[in-house]
């Protein structure tokens, strides 16, 4: 049999053109067409507030955030933990990656605006005093003119690098958390509300949060404080009677709702615009 | 002579090769373009809370929800050209939905060994709402009363190479359960049951559409 060498060629040409015309598999990938719009990576959603919320209830409104996110054409992602509830309550300074997400957070309030440290959890305090010093909440009149102001910021140098790092882990420009600080559940006490079993007399439920907007790469910082209530009461007045009812986490849920729509609103109309600038920003 | 002979066994040779490669590639490649990513319903939990203050008193019994809003998700995922669906067995599924040691073994780079290389990407539902709306309104006996199941289901879509979650959603629905309107006559509707399993069920449907428009 005689094969000439430039059959063999020819072969080895056919050989290598193979792979290009061929279909490579995709074993992954299957939400790799993330819209081309912006990306958020969620790095916290926890309670640093007086009273912590269940975790339950941060990981629902975690997911309502991710959806209302997707409706402004925001893509989202995380790490496997969410809401970083293992961070939240990892002690300070212990350097793996939740406890890092959980400094930075916490950089970014006592950094913030919106930070009073008489109102927060013990570990925020601890924080913040490490941060700023005890001295730096005692001078009343640059907190008060800070706390008027609207200015984006910047997180310390170190957390600023550490942002970086992790958000290029994860393919990330921008990094979000929130705070939701106080959620407060109160039973409306009426004569005229219904008495029954599991009705009682109406309820009032009022949320408070503060929500974070890190540009990963400059460090710079956006804040919004959102603040949102509902009531539920059914109502007996003599003949008469009015209103609806609902148990607590159907109110709970409706407000998580109205707060994840807000914060989604604002981050797609004001924070990326915030924190994508290169502006002069204040290292508060 | 022999120069020759062998330079006609050397083309030889490395024909020969050249063909069996080609073949290896060739077989590869079909394979690859039938190779679908996996994906694999762990199972859904419940983020319903039932205590003093949550004042939840729907009577379907838990598990049984659970299990209607995972049947409705494979079924309307199952058959989807994009992706090959992996679904664990009823029977196992309780052990696999223990999301927290699972997110704690990624946290330390493994996969637990049950969920090991069954899927690309792992989805996890949640309960997260399962409450009744009450209205009422009228006076003097001409009076209405409703009452509504609210259910509300979310969807996490885990990276299984990284670890990260990749996609979030939600989807909920409202059906009524009673209706009673006192007036010139009276009308009593009493079906909770089917109302909760209806709901679950457009919830579920809802998620598994925006799971496959996010792809």
């Amino acid at each position: 049999m005689q094969i000439s060498w430039k059959n063999v060629f020819l072969l080895a040409a056919l050989l290598f053109a193979l792979p290009l015309t061929g279909t490579p598999a995709q074993a992954a990938g299957l939400f790799g067409g993330t819209p081309a719009g912006d990306s958020v990576f969620v790095g916290e959603v926890q309670s640093y507030g007086d009273y912590e919320l269940k975790a339950d209830a941060c990981a629902t409104f975690v997911d309502k955030l991710a959806e209302a996110l997707r409706q402004q054409g925001i893509a989202v992602s995380g790490r496997a933990d969410l809401t970083n509830e293992e961070g939240r309550h990892d002690a300070i300074g212990s350097g793996d990656e939740a406890a890092e997400l959980s400094e930075i957070h916490m950089d970014a309030i006592v950094h913030g605006h919106q930070f009073d440290r008489g109102y927060t959890a013990a570990k925020l305090a601890h924080y913040a005093d490490l941060a700023m010093g005890r001295a730096y909440f005692h001078q009343e009149e640059r907190l008060a003119a800070w706390k008027k102001s609207t200015q984006v910021y910047r997180l310390s140098p170190d957390k600023q690098r550490t942002a970086a790092a992790i958000a290029a882990k994860y393919g990330a420009d921008y990094m979000l958390f929130v705070n939701l600080k106080d959620f407060d559940v109160r039973l409306k006490h009426s004569i005229f509300a219904t008495h029954t079993e599991r009705e009682t007399k109406g309820k009032k439920l009022s949320a408070s949060l503060d929500y974070y907007l890190v540009n990963a790469r400059t460090g710079r910082v956006y804040e919004k404080h959102i603040e949102n209530k509902k009531t539920a009461q059914m109502v007996n007045f003599g003949l008469g009677k009015t209103g609806k009812g609902m148990d607590v986490d159907t109110l709970l849920g409706e407000v998580m709702e109205t707060s994840a729509k807000d914060i989604a609103d604002d981050v797609k109309k004001h924070g990326l615009d915030e924190v994508k600038g290169n502006g002069t920003s204040l290292v508060h | 002579m022999a120069h020759r002979w062998f330079i006609e066994k050397g083309r030889l040779c490395l024909a020969a090769m050249l063909l069996a490669l080609t073949a290896v590639l060739a077989f590869g490649s079909l394979t690859a373009e039938a190779a679908k990513p996996r994906v694999a319903i762990v199972g859904f939990t419940s983020r319903v809370q039932k205590t003093d203050i949550t004042l939840t008193d729907l009577k379907e019994p838990l598990p049984e929800i659970l299990t209607v809003a995972r049947e409705q998700l494979t079924a309307e995922l199952a058959g989807e050209a994009k992706f090959d669906l992996y679904d664990f067995g009823a029977q196992s599924t309780k052990a696999r939905c223990d999301e927290a040691a699972f997110v704690e073994a990624l946290g330390a780079g493994d996969i637990v060994p049950e969920l090991a290389g069954k899927a690309d990407y792992y989805v996890f539902g949640y309960l997260t709402t399962l409450g009744k709306v009450k209205a009422q309104s009228g006076a003097l006996g001409l009076s209405g009363r409703d009452k509504t199941v609210h259910a509300e289901l979310s969807l996490r879509v885990m990276d299984a190479h990284t670890g990260a979650i990749v996609f979030v959603t939600k989807a909920d629905s409202r059906r009524k359960a009673e209706l009673a309107y006192n007036a010139v006559w009276q009308r009593h509707d009493s079906g909770e049951e089917d109302a909760i399993a209806e709901a679950i069920e457009d919830a579920a449907t809802n998620l598994a559409a925006q799971f496959k428009q996010a792809m």
